[in-house]
């Protein structure tokens, strides 16, 4: 597959003027510019259909999550959240193939998007404010967003998603490029945490306000790869801040997980192949996904997965952002059959 | 200078400066108009730039009317790709019909196996600029987009063993280039050993010194007065300098020299106004 590096999300690019007085991004004007302004934009799809659908994915999840929420009331836990609910939820898997959201990222990024994650939260996250893009990218870079969805009104005291306006034009991070070592990173049960100076340096240097996202049930929040955003403190731990976060990547690219790229010595880039929800199926198959990784120990690799999946170990061999991380667990018939695709509604 | 003629092109140019961060030359071809230049690895398309940027003296030179140089800025990092392929930089025109391929002015022979050993370094993506000999110090500044440890760049002499510098003082003006603001430069000549007086200095971003930081002039070090021995012995034990935040930074002059005043990298790096 040829690769254009100098691609670029239209949001992103230097003639983004251009494009917006000449109606590339159609009804998507508005949510253009703050994406390119400010890193992130908001949508009030506001459709009856669409509330139901997001009430469809809390009354899925409530039972399932009903024993975890008892714990994390009484402290015993941290704030539960599901991945990749959309195997076993139809529901889920709704909200994360909305067409007309769909349509808006194609507009806004000059690509077509593809679904490949999703998060459930029944209460506020407290995660650390992050970029996606450790997580998450592309190359060419850019073609990542995520697509935050309140799926109740959000309450001040549930610990609301936080992010910081203009963040999203600091510049890309990676393992090699903080200079960390390999061993320390893999070693870490969660690598973001070797980020968080950086990040917190950038906020302090560049004076980025922090903003709160206190959405009525259906709205939603798209973030560029980079915006920084988090959740905010749970004050109230029996609040409920129901939410789902879509992750998309974009057609044409090479997909990736910067927070484990090393520089050439230390094992190289780590690439991903991820499943796309709605074709079922890895976006690479099993033939280009070897094409892609000739360079990268491709026999090792492959041979593991097709030989021996129980000593294969993700975190060695770069090709997994976490251990356990479903999404990207999905290779090939047997690893598929591993993970039950079926559906409870 | 004069035209050459390849596959029905009268063409001429090449590439001045391979860095790491950056390709720039010029080019112009007879009855064709070039229109940009991209870097190829196999297939892949790693970057591309117009060619648009003024250059009298190719201008002069030639006869020629119009802006034939070109400045392709080379991504941090780049994917796994097949690398049997040698990367090539080609000059376009407008719809791509015609094309030529572009190597070192300085070492045509060399131009294949210098890019890929750039493609495929660690140094991918480092930016950087001598500022030159200002108020007694060498001052520059190196350093990449993202990067969170300091750039290590060489002082180069002939004949010298390469000095290793940690680019890493406060300078005002690199944060809006989206640099660590942190990755300046600043050495004092006399913490050289001896034998680097009155000797003419570069730098560069490799210890073999392949891919040098740009510079606008030649700097040679001021001859060194004698030194008591024990002095000397304890400048040579130090290696490796590291230079800690000095407040000399902060004394630079309010004006840009005359001779930098015409270099982009020295305007937006020291943060002078250009007046």
């Amino acid at each position: 597959m040829p690769l254009d590096l100098t691609g670029q999300p239209l949001i992103d690019r230097s003639d983004f003027q251009q494009s917006l007085e000449t109606g590339t991004f159609g009804r998507w004007a508005e949510q253009a510019i703050s994406l390119h302004d400010k890193g992130y934009c908001l949508v009030d799809l506001g459709s009856s259909d669409w509330l139901e659908k997001t009430d469809d994915v809390v009354n899925a999840l409530q039972p399932r999550l009903e024993a975890e929420l008892k714990l994390w009331e009484s402290g015993e836990s941290g704030p539960p959240r599901l991945q990749d609910g959309w195997i076993d939820h139809g529901s889920i898997r709704a909200l994360a193939l909305e067409p007309v959201v769909l349509d808006l990222l194609r507009h806004l990024y000059g690509r077509e998007p593809f679904a490949f994650q999703t998060l459930n939260f029944a209460v506020g996250s407290e995660q650390h404010f992050h970029s996606d893009a450790v997580h998450f990218h592309s190359y060419p870079h850019g073609f990542m967003c995520g697509v935050w969805i309140a799926l109740q009104d959000v309450q001040p005291e549930s610990g609301p998603l936080i992010y910081f306006p203009g963040s999203h034009r600091l510049p890309y991070l990676s393992a090699r490029s903080l200079g960390l070592d390999r061993e320390a990173v893999l070693g870490e049960p969660h690598p973001q945490r070797l980020f968080e100076p950086s990040w917190q340096q950038a906020v302090s240097e560049h004076a980025f306000e922090k903003q709160q996202f206190l959405p009525k049930r259906g709205e939603l929040l798209i973030w560029h790869s980079n915006l920084l955003h988090g959740g905010a403190p749970v004050q109230e731990r029996t609040s409920r801040r129901w939410s789902q976060v879509n992750h998309y990547f974009f057609s044409d690219c090479l997909y990736t997980t910067p927070m484990r790229n090393f520089g050439a010595g230390e094992g190289g880039t780590s690439l991903r192949n991820p499943f796309d929800l709605a074709k079922d199926t890895t976006r690479f198959s099993e033939v280009e996904w070897r094409d892609v990784n000739r360079m990268k120990k491709r026999k090792s690799i492959i041979d593991k997965i097709r030989g021996n999946r129980g000593d294969f170990n993700p975190c060695n061999e770069g090709w997994h952002e976490e251990k356990g991380s479903s999404s990207q667990a999905f290779f090939g018939p047997a690893a598929r059959g591993r993970h039950r695709l079926e559906r409870r509604d | 200078m004069g035209l050459r003629r390849e596959a029905g092109i009268a063409w001429s140019g090449g590439i001045e400066h391979l860095l790491p961060g950056q390709i720039s030359g010029w080019v112009v071809a007879k009855d064709m108009p070039l229109q940009e230049v991209r870097l190829l690895v196999g297939p892949h398309l790693i970057a591309r730039a117009e060619i648009n940027k003024a250059r009298p003296d190719v201008c002069e030179s030639l006869g020629w009317q119009g802006t034939p140089g070109f400045s392709l800025k080379l991504p941090a990092e780049l994917p796994p790709v097949d690398w049997q392929p040698a990367p090539r930089l080609l000059a376009l025109s407008a719809d791509g019909s015609q094309q030529v391929e572009l190597g070192l002015i300085s070492q045509p022979k060399q131009t294949a196996s210098l890019l890929k050993a750039l493609l495929q370094s660690d140094l991918l993506g480092l930016e950087g600029h001598v500022d030159g000999l200002l108020q007694g110090a060498l001052r520059g500044w190196a350093g990449r987009r993202g990067q969170g440890q300091p750039a290590q760049i060489w002082l180069q002499a002939a004949g010298q063993e390469p000095w290793s510098l940690n680019c890493n003082q406060w300078r005002d003006g690199l944060q809006e280039m989206g640099l660590p603001e942190h990755s300046g430069f600043y050495l004092d000549p006399q913490a050289l050993p001896p034998g680097w007086g009155g000797i003419e200095v570069w730098f560069s971003f490799d210890q073999e010194g392949q891919f040098r930081l740009p510079q606008q002039e030649r700097v040679v070090l001021p001859a060194r007065p004698a030194v008591e021995s024990g002095v000397v012995h304890a400048i040579e034990a130090n290696a490796s300098l590291t230079v800690g935040n000095n407040p000399a930074t902060q004394e630079w002059p309010t004006r840009v020299p005359e001779d930098l005043g015409h270099h982009w990298q020295a305007l937006e790096s020291s943060g002078f106004t250009s007046t």
